[in-house]
């Protein structure tokens, strides 16, 4: 399926008329043993009395690029990204989105914090937009990605902060960058490890800040999906997965809810017909100016 | 609508064109041996018919679909992933409807569409079709006139001319675009380069966005066909299996306890036509736990499967389009404590298994 999620594109698979005019049942030679066994696990029927409109969610796991489509988009963007030929002004305009981020402004307070977003929080989302965002600039600004790439060195101890395989895969990528390379394997293990980070920490702060790690990372791969002209709308749908948790989850509160705000102008910037650049950029350079509570 | 329909009234036209030249005695002026090359697709194409069964609802349920393939080894066929997928049985027929059957799969690749399934029995005369290779300028392809053949409408092949307008290459995807006007039933069918009759690619596709089909590449084809063509396989009927032996690729696990009234809710973002699985295993099999699987619409989420959990319980779904789905797990207001569950959700990897057959 692969480069189907970039051109929007629909399978052709046919259905067998019998089977749309509903004779199908009649006329299969399928054997039930044979669904049966293809069935085995998954249980068949559920008993009744589900009442989800009762429950108060109050958690929030997101998902995201989990699927094979995802990943080929993913791969199939950074390498667009590579070979991108800049228009007037790109450039400057990227640039222009990433948050003037230093590693001595991070707060030590609030590793043990959970409510309220810190410091930590911030900075986190702040340098994952930059990861995520930095493959565009690797052809249409080679000195400005190479500037960019050393002032991510400081950064290298805030991997720390992270699950051992979030650490792992952002220490791999990091050290990608730095020898000139993309790597879009660990572009996508960042996300997925953040993804599990946020399902296995042990504590709430500790899985809010994987959540912003991942809000980071998605807002960097929405600013590079645009740059290169491959914006996919599932990318919207993965924000408003980001939004729920920002707006549900107990453990997020205070801040949060601005920045819930902001990725929602950010999905809306996306979901138009036509995208606007800019007005992607700005939307994404608002969500990231969002403050910490502490 | 309207476009299917030219289409058809085209072939149409094409159909009677030729009639009336034949039943005018008007005999082509190429040689033999020539027909025969440009109408080697006729016995190397087949329109396929799938029974498998689809994950609806939580669980499996059959289903009957249909497809497009071509021989590309002594027995094996290409076509696309999402066709042989969930598949319990396989048939075919080419163009002169000669019945073929299928009974193994041999490898599947979800990322480029492509599986390789073989015949239980060869048929001595069939006819292979050649995988063009890579060029080395792959943007030559341009402008390359087009056959694609596919059973569109599942109502045996039909031919579309086209020609090649792009080649697509990215990261380790490549995909040729091209204006063949092809639709559903189609998607595993190959098109032909017009003159040479080699495989250009095979169908997957249609784009409406940048209004395209697209097709996987030939060398693509060539080399799942190099690492896997000699392989054993494993039979159509065990292949699909949704057993422990099923692995979910970069599945979520997470283990959480939830008070009374409160509920998870896990938010997943996944394209058309992937195959995932949720497993919820409750801590105490006691406690009550509610279940719901939903896509969201607009600002709420509509629940298409949902009950009380009482044990471990595994649910599969095909998405039908690409959508936020949400699963929300929860403790019934009335429980007595808080309830703890442990849950995983992940896409099936069906090509774990199979492409580890010997």
């Amino acid at each position: 399926m692969a480069l189907q999620a970039l051109f929007g594109a629909s399978l052709l698979l046919g259905v067998n008329p019998a089977f749309a005019e509903g004779e199908a049942e009649a006329k299969t030679e399928v054997s039930a043993e044979g669904v049966v066994d293809a069935s085995v696990g998954a249980t068949a029927a559920l008993p009744e009395g589900a009442d989800l409109a009762s429950l108060e969610v109050v958690k929030v796991q997101p998902v995201m690029f989990q699927s094979t489509d995802t990943m080929a988009a993913v791969d199939a963007v950074m390498t667009s990204a590579s070979m991108a030929s800049a228009e007037e002004g790109q450039a400057a305009r990227i640039m222009g989105t990433m948050p003037p981020v230093e590693m001595g402004e991070m707060s030590e307070e609030g590793f043990d914090f959970g409510g309220e977003s810190t410091q930590l929080d911030i900075i986190s989302m702040q340098y994952a937009y930059i990861l995520g965002s930095l493959p565009v600039l690797f052809a249409l600004d080679k000195d400005g990605f190479k500037k960019t790439v050393d002032g991510l060195a400081q950064f290298a101890p805030l991997h720390g902060a992270f699950s051992a395989k979030t650490k792992a895969s952002l220490d791999a990528y990091a050290a990608a960058l730095k020898a000139g390379k993309l790597d879009s394997k660990q572009y996508i293990q960042i996300m997925l490890n953040a993804t599990q980070g946020i399902a296995s920490a042990g504590s709430p702060a500790e899985e809010r800040r994987h959540g912003y790690l991942l809000l980071g990372m998605w807002a960097g791969y929405v600013t590079m999906s645009a740059e290169t002209g491959k914006l996919d709308k599932d990318l919207a749908g993965m924000g408003n997965g980001l939004v729920m948790m920002l707006e549900k989850d107990a453990v997020i509160g205070g801040s949060d809810k601005q920045l819930a705000a902001k990725v929602k102008q950010v999905n809306a910037a996306i979901s138009g017909g036509t995208p606007d650049k800019a007005k992607i950029a700005a939307a994404v350079k608002a969500m990231l100016a969002v403050t910490a509570d502490k | 609508m309207k476009m299917r329909t030219r289409r058809n009234l085209g072939v149409l036209l094409v159909a009677v064109v030729a009639m009336a030249a034949l039943s005018m005695g008007c005999k082509p002026d190429k040689p033999p041996v020539e027909t025969d090359t440009k109408e080697a697709w006729r016995k190397q194409s087949l329109a396929l018919s799938v029974k498998g069964f689809s994950l609806v609802g939580g669980s499996a349920k059959p289903a009957e679909w249909c497809g497009s393939g071509v021989f590309v080894a002594k027995g094996i066929v290409v076509t696309n992933a999402h066709v042989a997928a969930r598949a319990l049985e396989i048939s075919g027929r080419d163009d002169n409807n000669r019945p073929h059957v299928f009974d193994k799969i041999l490898a599947i690749d979800m990322a480029n569409d492509l599986a390789l399934i073989k015949a239980d029995y060869v048929q001595d005369d069939v006819d292979i079709a050649k995988l063009m290779p890579k060029p080395d300028d792959i943007k030559k392809l341009r402008q390359t006139n087009l056959l694609a053949i596919g059973n569109t409408g599942c109502l045996g092949l039909s031919v579309y001319e086209g020609r090649v307008t792009n080649v697509v290459e990215e990261g380790a995807l490549s995909r040729v675009l091209h204006d063949a006007q092809i639709a559903g039933g189609s998607s595993g069918g190959p098109i032909f380069k017009k003159e040479s009759q080699e495989i250009v690619g095979i169908n997957h596709a249609t784009s409406s966005r940048i209004n395209a089909s697209l097709a996987i590449p030939s060398w693509t084809v060539d080399k799942m066909l190099t690492e896997r063509g000699k392989a054993t396989g494993l039979p159509l009927k065990s292949a699909f299996q949704i057993a422990s032996n099923t692995s979910l690729m970069n599945q979520i696990k997470r283990d959480i306890c939830l008070p009374p009234g409160k509920a998870i809710n896990v938010p997943a973002a996944y394209s058309n036509g992937i195959d995932f699985a949720v497993a919820v295993s409750p801590k105490d099999a006691n406690m009550p736990l509610i279940y719901g699987m939903g896509a969201v619409q607009g600002q709420s989420v509509q629940y298409f499967d949902k009950g009380m959990v009482n044990g471990a319980i595994l649910r599969v779904f095909t998405t039908p389009v690409a959508a936020q789905y949400v699963l929300t797990l929860g403790a019934p207001a009335t429980a007595p404590g808080p309830t703890c569950v442990s849950f995983v959700i992940g896409q099936i990897d069906w090509g774990n298994q199979i492409n580890a057959a010997p």
